[in-house]
């Protein structure tokens, strides 16, 4: 059984061998959509990455007036505490608010010295509020609302991160919609020229394969051949295109992390490195396979 | 072992419109296991076609054949791969792959039977010595002459051991040479058991066996006897 396994591949190996040709583009047809599956897993990456950072980064922030005191403010913070779905509240004083923001900056040094010339702490103390979901934004707004309140707050900073992130959201699922009809197009597109390709081969090899009948080869061993020849093909192109991910991933790693810093493509792809090629190569395999399949059932009279 | 039972087969030509030739009248014999039969008969006389229907190439058009007790007509499609693979057909235009060298030409039927590794590795390159043919092992068959591909035609039909040979012409182009060793590598397997089938036009060939003779001519049996000579 494994015997004959083997040697239907490497009968299918030769086969594929003769027209190299042909087969070099194949694989490089085959490559298209496996390429597209892996810019999808890629870009699923950096929007799980922007959306994690925005949502990890306080949600609403509040900022209060100069005047307000801190036991005041403690108190709002017990107040939103109990709000259920939000998960943290924290304190931010004026002195940690220009702490922080001489930390952040601290590469920038005319932002810095502007900061002094100044010579006061321009911040408003905070309260940073983690939520679950964004819905929890109404009811956090709905309490500052409140006339016990009103007064004391400068402004709330939360709508503009609400819509970016759905925003992304949307963004994200647009490329998936997008991506999806473009990968069944162009899979589509794979699988004619596979069955293309493996049909020539099995019209070209006619004779050969009476000779096969003719001394007692089994269906499937003659089957075999050109099975394997589709299946090659997708195997080969997963393991390019594996290749070719990782390329512009590598190349592309430094001008992301510019622009997205803390975002490290290259080291989410390594990570990911088997479930992106066991995609690929089910892709690949599955393309080949089902091609190969059609080829035989409308040519191959065994 | 082997029965042909009044088999009739009329041609009939889809592509060139020709009909009703008449290639096998009612032939009817038996060959018992371990025999060797020359089936003689001048061009057209009707061998290949009897050999077509032992491989189940092409069905007859009337009458049946039976291989151990059993029709090879009725055969489903496994059990027909185990009849081919039982046979060692030697067919008049070789029918090698053309696109395997010689060496897997005949690694090939090995496969098919589902031979190791090892007997392959084992017994192709003996074969190949045998029919001398070791040094052109890696050559396709368009590169070798007709009596070279002849011979590995040979060496295909018998690097399997089957139970049944089926030459068909094994030595139209080769040199006496060849044919003489030809000969006695048939003779050799049969004395080891292996039941041989011959057709044949050369006189010289038939005389030198001293077996049996089974005559064609028209397509009707004009002759069969053991010991036989080449007469027509
Ligand atoms: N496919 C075919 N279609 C029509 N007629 C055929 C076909 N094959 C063979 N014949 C005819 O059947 C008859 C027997 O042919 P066959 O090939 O069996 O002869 P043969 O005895 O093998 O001859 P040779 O010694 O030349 O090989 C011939 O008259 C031939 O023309
Ligand atoms: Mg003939």
């Amino acid at each position: 059984m494994f015997n004959s396994l083997k040697r239907i591949i490497g009968l299918g190996w030769q086969n594929l061998a003769r027209d190299g040709g042909i087969a070099v583009a194949n694989v490089f047809i085959v490559m298209i959509p496996i390429l597209l599956t892996s810019a999808l897993f890629v870009a699923k990456d950096v929007s799980d990455f922007l959306i994690d950072d925005l949502q990890a980064k306080a949600d609403i922030s509040i900022y209060f007036n100069d005047s307000v005191s801190q036991d005041d403010i403690l108190k709002v913070q017990d107040n939103v505490r109990g709000i259920p779905g939000v998960t943290g509240v924290e304190y931010v004083s004026k002195d940690e608010a220009l702490a922080a923001f001489t930390k952040r900056h601290e590469n920038e040094p005319v932002l810095l010295e502007s900061l002094q010339e100044i010579n006061e702490n321009p911040f408003l103390p905070s309260l940073n509020v983690n939520a679950e979901t964004t819905a929890q934004y109404e009811q956090v707004a709905a309490l500052l609302a409140g006339d016990d309140y009103r007064d004391m707050v400068n402004k709330v900073n939360y709508s503009e991160k609400k819509t970016v992130i759905e925003n992304i959201f949307a963004l994200t699922a647009g490329a998936q919609k997008v991506g999806l009809s473009l990968f069944i197009l162009l899979g589509l597109v794979s699988v004619m020229v596979t069955f293309n390709t493996v049909s020539m081969a099995i019209r070209g090899r006619g004779i050969e394969v009476g000779i096969q009948r003719l001394v007692g080869a089994s269906r499937w061993f003659i089957r075999g051949q050109f099975l394997v020849q589709g299946v090659i093909f997708g195997i080969l192109g997963a393991l390019f295109s594996l290749f070719v991910t990782l390329a512009v991933c590598w190349y592309l790693n430094p001008f992301l992390a510019t622009i997205l810093p803390g975002m490290d493509v290259w080291q989410n792809v390594m990570r990911n490195l088997w479930p992106l090629f066991g995609v690929q190569l089910a892709i690949g395999a599955g393309l080949g396979m089902f091609s190969s399949l059609i080829a035989i059932g409308r040519h191959l009279k065994v | 072992m082997i029965n042909f039972n009044n088999i009739t087969k009329i041609y009939s030509s889809k592509a060139s419109g020709v009909t009703n030739v008449v290639a096998l009248d009612g032939i009817n014999f038996g060959v018992q296991k371990g025999e060797f039969v020359s089936v003689v008969g001048r061009s057209g006389a009707g061998k290949t076609t009897l050999f077509r229907m032992m491989l189940v190439q092409d069905k007859p058009t009337s009458g049946t054949i039976f291989f151990k007790d059993q029709n090879i007509f009725r055969l489903n499609q496994g059990k027909l791969n185990n009849l081919r693979r039982n046979m060692g057909p030697v067919f008049q235009d070789y029918k090698l792959l053309p696109n395997m060298n010689v060496y897997d030409n005949i690694a090939y039927v090995m496969k098919v039977v589902g031979a190791s590794d090892a007997e392959i590795k084992r017994d192709v390159p003996r074969i190949l010595e045998i029919v001398e043919l070791e040094d052109r092992q890696k050559n396709l068959p368009v590169e070798l002459s007709g009596g070279e591909c002849q011979r590995a035609a040979i060496a295909r039909a018998l690097v399997h051991r089957p139970e049944v040979v089926l030459a068909d012409e094994p030595t139209g182009n080769l040199d006496p040479y060849h044919t003489l060793d030809v000969l006695r590598l048939l003779l050799k397997i049969n004395e080891m058991g292996t039941t041989v089938l011959l057709a044949t036009h050369n006189r010289e060939v038939v005389n030198k066996l001293k077996k049996r003779v089974v005559t064609l001519e028209k397509g009707k049996i004009i002759r069969d006897e053991a010991n036989g000579r080449f007469a027509l």
